[in-house]
């Protein structure tokens, strides 16, 4: 009896697993796109605190496209916050452009932040899969650029999110 | 399950495509016979004329190989795709980058919306799948208008 509940129990954990794996960890969302929720904050001063923080690590804001205010001039007035910052103007971005052009989807680097269901929310690509499948014309070196920029990008977003002291 | 499959068959197609130096998220065209400064001058023009916003040219290299890229958006197709998926706003501004060989030609690339489209199948609806497929055929008549083929 205690074998079969054991059994049980395990093929249970088991598809628990899978199940979380299969629905939570490996989906295209979850594969393309880092995504941190910032809780207590205005959309204007996360957009503001990120642009801020990105300059002090190096990630040097190029332009800030703030979406949702055409989008409202337009006369959609129900369109939630929605800015776009390009960022990452990193100083090997000519060597990696001239070398792989497609780069140009990962350099500057767009991070959106944005409202859904009143809470506010900041994502940006995920190079992995993108950065291996150019990984030999890259080369190690520009590879790693690439991937050490992202990796900062990241952790600006994390310290937005955590309302971390600059 | 199948989202499994699906992620499987995306990674192996990743994979395959790499060792034939193929890359499914990359859609280029070469246009031949033109100046480098001409075709971004007459892309702007036509990405313009078709409702697709050019925000910015930014010139990475002004000296051979010249290479640069453009910032387009349509704020119609963007606004109904990010309400329901905000999370491709990363991918707006859309990047259209031109560089130049070194046999004089011109290419032309951009990101793969069939491939986009096959990876978020089950995250888009109808509607804003057609609205990527519309913004592809824009900016796919844009480069024909370049090359003079409309």
């Amino acid at each position: 009896m205690r074998a079969i509940i054991f059994l049980a129990g395990g093929l249970l954990v088991v598809f628990a697993f899978i199940f979380y794996v299969k629905n939570y960890l490996i989906t295209p969302r979850n594969m393309f796109f880092f995504t941190v929720e910032v809780v207590g904050k205005k959309h204007e001063d996360v957009v503001k605190e990120l642009v801020d923080r990105l300059n002090d690590k190096g990630l040097n804001v190029i332009r800030t496209l703030p979406m949702s205010k055409v989008i409202h001039a337009r006369g959609v007035k129900d369109f939630p916050n929605y800015t776009t910052v390009l960022a990452c103007d990193i100083p090997q971005k000519k060597e990696i452009l001239l070398k792989v052009p497609f780069m140009s989807v990962l350099i500057p680097c767009s991070v959106a932040v944005y409202e859904k269901d009143g809470k506010v929310y900041i994502t940006s690509l995920k190079e992995m899969l993108i950065v291996k499948d150019y990984s030999q014309e890259l080369g190690d070196r520009y590879a790693q650029i690439i991937v050490d920029t992202y990796q900062k990008l990241r952790i600006a977003m994390a310290e937005v999110a955590k309302g971390e002291k600059r | 399950m199948r989202k499994l499959l699906l992620l499987l068959l995306i990674f192996t197609s990743l994979l395959v495509a790499q060792e034939r130096k193929e890359h499914p998220l990359q859609y280029e065209e070469v246009i031949e016979g033109m100046d480098f400064e001409d075709v971004k001058l007459l892309l702007k023009t036509a990405l313009d004329g078709r409702n697709m916003n050019v925000l910015g040219v930014v010139d990475v290299s002004t000296e051979k190989p010249r290479f640069s890229y453009m910032l387009v958006c349509n704020l119609s197709y963007a606004e109904k795709i990010f309400r329901e998926f905000p999370q491709l706003g990363v991918m707006a501004p859309c990047r259209i980058y031109l560089y130049e060989r070194e046999d004089g030609s011109v290419v032309v690339g951009f990101i793969n919306v069939d491939t986009l489209l096959k990876v978020f199948k089950k995250d888009l609806s109808d509607q804003a799948k057609e609205l990527f497929k519309k913004a592809d055929r824009d900016v796919k008549s844009a480069i024909r208008e370049v090359k003079g083929e409309l």
